[in-house]
């Protein structure tokens, strides 16, 4: 099969290029080198404390800012907050001065990484001044002020006479959970999937603007070289152009299948950690989409192949790389209209709009992943859109062998329409 | 199959427009197999479109093409190794891989590729080149390279597009010898060229066109003999101008250092001959005397131009 040659040398001379190997490889590479990396700074930044000396004029609202910080230290390994050391130094309003100077030394010699002075009207007057040698430390002065409000808030409820026990009942967080309500009856948290669609969707994009150019190229290529009519005197030019865009395609599953594997890796390694930290992860994951995954994974190549014929297209036409660039800007914008139209079919998933825009071929692969994501399209429309998508790109690819054939011996000027549609009329 | 009895190529009343031009008009052909058959005219006569319907990457407006008897298509194309006039490989792809490649693609198994390859790099001494990379080669090696590609598959017919262009002397002998082996294998060759010298070294038969239509057809030594021994060779030294007051001498051209005088058709006799001699003895120094056959390029100039003057007549 003379297909199968062509897809052979298309896939190996694409995935022995020093080009392909650094970017399949060093891109997840890299990508671990950061997380390894930010992990360490996280890890470190938590394990070191800020050794603090408090100075507390008030004479009372140490043992409150004690609790308070001593608590939120404990669980700072979870959350990500500051880890305090608290030391009370005591002094009296008279004192201040000179206790002050001894723990600007101490600052100054690195014992101590900042002092606090909270004043005597602490409660009515909701201040306190923090010295430290990096004033910059932005995520310290944040915890460091927030534990104070809720010691100062927690001595001024006593001070009113609400019993300790009743504060920490009193102290607790407050959940908002959303419910979608469908036509289908069928109640799911909605959030979460459409993230997902949206992250779905944009990987489709990323891949098909990235590798149909590549196939443009590859075409562009054959021309700007001439081999193209060595080749054509071997192969019929339906199984070259095939051929070429299998091969492209199967290069960039290649490549997407290393960074899924990855991904996937990460990911795992990600949520084992969030399972050993005690967070629950399940509850922020959409429920049950595996038919979304599998609608993803048929759109995904109908719509990588649709793309990659019409980009092979634009490369039969063009005589270089520049025309190539401004030829396939319309292709671009209509790519763009359907990322935008998407976020319309997110929003109304059951307009008439919607469904009917879920059927037209260039917008299919990612209207109808859309759909699939956020409502409950039949299945009949879903595998008669991907039939439509997959039929599209047979033609396209057809009359992409067409122009193929006239157009690599005409090297001359882009063809006009009407010139094109003559070219499909000698071929 | 009828294969080997039928002729390699016949074309029959093709034609082939691009819009208003017309490329190709009513072209007849019949190369027979085995034959080194040159096809020979100007730039733009349409040698180029002709061939590239016979190897089946355009498709005649009208007329049929025939390849040992088969319709051209694409199964036609595994009988024919071509080289395009537009050269053109891969340039970032390694030799030896492309050449297998081309070899595949015309069906040659995988296990006998390389085999092959390796044999032929040798036989045009770039043995040692089969891991560059194409844009690593000069000109002349990208040629040979490409005339690999055309033989490498071992099919029955060769068509050649201009394919001494850009070679320098010993490549071009280098060539010219294996187009003689094939040759000798029986292979027939279409040489397609506006280099006359050429074709007259290695056609036995020769088609000539011009302006899409075919002004003669046959064999080298048939189309001499029809006109005749009509040229006199002259080398000389002198006044050019009186080699045309010679009697019977229809015309002289002059190359400066010999001429060759065309004689009217009655006056191409021994006789007639020796005494245009008599005339120009006493008057120039002569060095070289001969009576030829026209050249190829003479044949050539004279249809064309009787051909093309009355351009609406032919047409």
């Amino acid at each position: 099969m003379k297909i199968l040659t062509v897809i052979k040398r298309e896939l190996l001379t694409r995935t022995r290029t020093k080009g392909f190997v650094f970017f399949t490889f060093g891109i997840p590479l890299l990508a671990a080198g950061f997380l390894f990396l930010e992990y360490q700074i996280v890890q470190a930044s938590q394990n070191v404390s800020s050794n603090i000396a408090v100075v507390d004029l008030s004479q009372s609202l140490y043992p409150e800012l004690n609790q308070v910080i001593t608590k939120s230290t404990a669980q700072a390994a979870t959350d990500g907050g500051s880890r305090f050391h608290l030391t009370q130094v005591e002094s009296t309003a008279a004192a201040l001065p000179q206790t002050e100077e001894s723990l600007r030394q101490r600052v100054l010699h690195k014992s101590l990484d900042g002092y606090l002075v909270i004043p005597a009207d602490v409660l009515t007057s909701r201040t306190a001044q923090y010295h430290a040698r990096n004033a910059a430390a932005f995520a310290v002065r944040a915890d460091l002020s927030s534990s104070l409000r809720q010691a100062v808030n927690r001595a001024r409820m006593l001070a009113a006479g609400i019993p300790t026990a009743q504060l920490d009942s009193m102290a607790g967080s407050f959940d908002l959970n959303q419910l979608k309500v469908s036509a289908t009856g069928d109640s799911r948290d909605n959030g979460q999937t459409a993230i997902l669609a949206i992250v779905l969707i944009s990987a489709l994009y990323l891949v098909m603007l990235l590798y149909g150019v590549v196939v443009m190229r590859a075409v562009t290529e054959e021309k700007t070289t001439r081999i193209s009519e060595v080749l054509l005197s071997a192969v019929d030019p339906f199984s070259l152009m095939l051929g070429k865009i299998l091969g492209v395609v199967a290069t960039a599953l290649v490549q997407l299948a290393v960074w899924g594997i990855c991904l996937g890796l990460f990911v795992a390694y990600g949520l084992t950690m969030l399972q050993a930290a005690g967070i629950n992860w399940t509850q922020y994951m959409p429920h049950d989409a595996s038919w979304l995954y599998v609608c993803f994974l048929l759109f995904f190549i109908a719509g990588f192949l649709l793309y990659a014929s019409i980009y092979a297209a634009i490369g039969s036409v063009v005589s270089s790389e520049q025309e190539a660039q401004q030829t396939q800007l319309p292709l671009t914008i209509v790519l763009m209209v359907g990322y935008y139209l998407a976020f319309y079919v997110m929003a109304n998933p059951t307009t008439w709009l919607s469904v009917v825009l879920s059927f037209v071929p260039f917008f299919a692969p990612v209207l109808m992943v859309t759909r699939v994501a956020v409502s409950n399209p039949p299945v009949w429309q879903v595998l008669a859109s991907f039939a439509l998508c997959l039929a599209t790109f047979w033609l396209c690819t057809k009359i992409t062998a067409k122009i193929y054939r006239v157009g690599i011996l005409m090297t001359g000027k882009r063809p006009t329409l009407p010139e094109l549609l003559r070219w499909l009329k000698y071929a | 199959m009828s294969a080997s009895s039928s002729p390699a190529i016949v074309c029959e009343a093709i034609h082939k427009s691009y819009g208003d031009v017309r490329a190709v008009e009513n072209l007849s052909l019949t190369v027979p197999t085995g034959a080194v058959y040159g096809f020979l005219g100007p730039n733009g006569s349409g040698k180029t479109t002709s061939i590239r319907m016979m190897v089946a990457i355009l498709l005649p407006d009208s007329g049929q093409i025939h390849i040992h008897g088969l319709p051209v298509g694409d199964h036609t194309k595994d009988q024919i190794g071509y080289l395009p006039e537009e050269r053109g490989l891969y340039q970032k792809m390694k030799v030896g891989e492309q050449l297998e490649f081309l070899a595949e693609l015309k069906r040659v198994p995988k296990s006998e590729a390389k085999g092959r390859v390796t044999r032929w790099l040798e036989r045009v001494e770039l043995g040692a080149w089969a891991d560059k990379k194409v844009n690593d080669l000069s000109k002349g090696m990208q040629q040979k390279i490409q005339f690999i590609a055309a033989v490498i598959a071992d099919p029955p017919i060769l068509i050649l597009d201009e394919f001494s262009s850009g070679l320098d002397p010993v490549n071009a002998n280098l060539l010219n010898d294996i187009l003689l082996e094939q040759r000798a294998k029986g292979k027939t060759i279409l040489l397609s060229t506006h280099r006359m010298e050429e074709a007259e070294r290695l056609c036995d038969h020769v088609c000539l066109i011009n302006k899409g239509h075919k002004v003669l057809d046959g064999r080298l030594s048939d189309l001499r003999a029809a006109t005749g021994k009509s040229t006199l060779r002259v080398d000389y030294t002198g006044d050019p101008a009186i080699l045309r007051q010679a009697p019977g001498v229809a015309s002289a051209e002059d190359f400066g250092n010999y001429a060759e005088l065309k004689l009217r058709p009655d006056a191409q006799s021994p006789q007639s001959v020796a005494e245009i001699m008599r005339f120009l003895a006493p008057r120039l120094v002569i060095t070289r005397f001969e009576q030829l056959e026209p050249s190829l390029n003479q044949i050539f100039l004279d249809t064309v131009a009787s051909t093309s003057v009355p351009a609406s007549a032919s047409a």
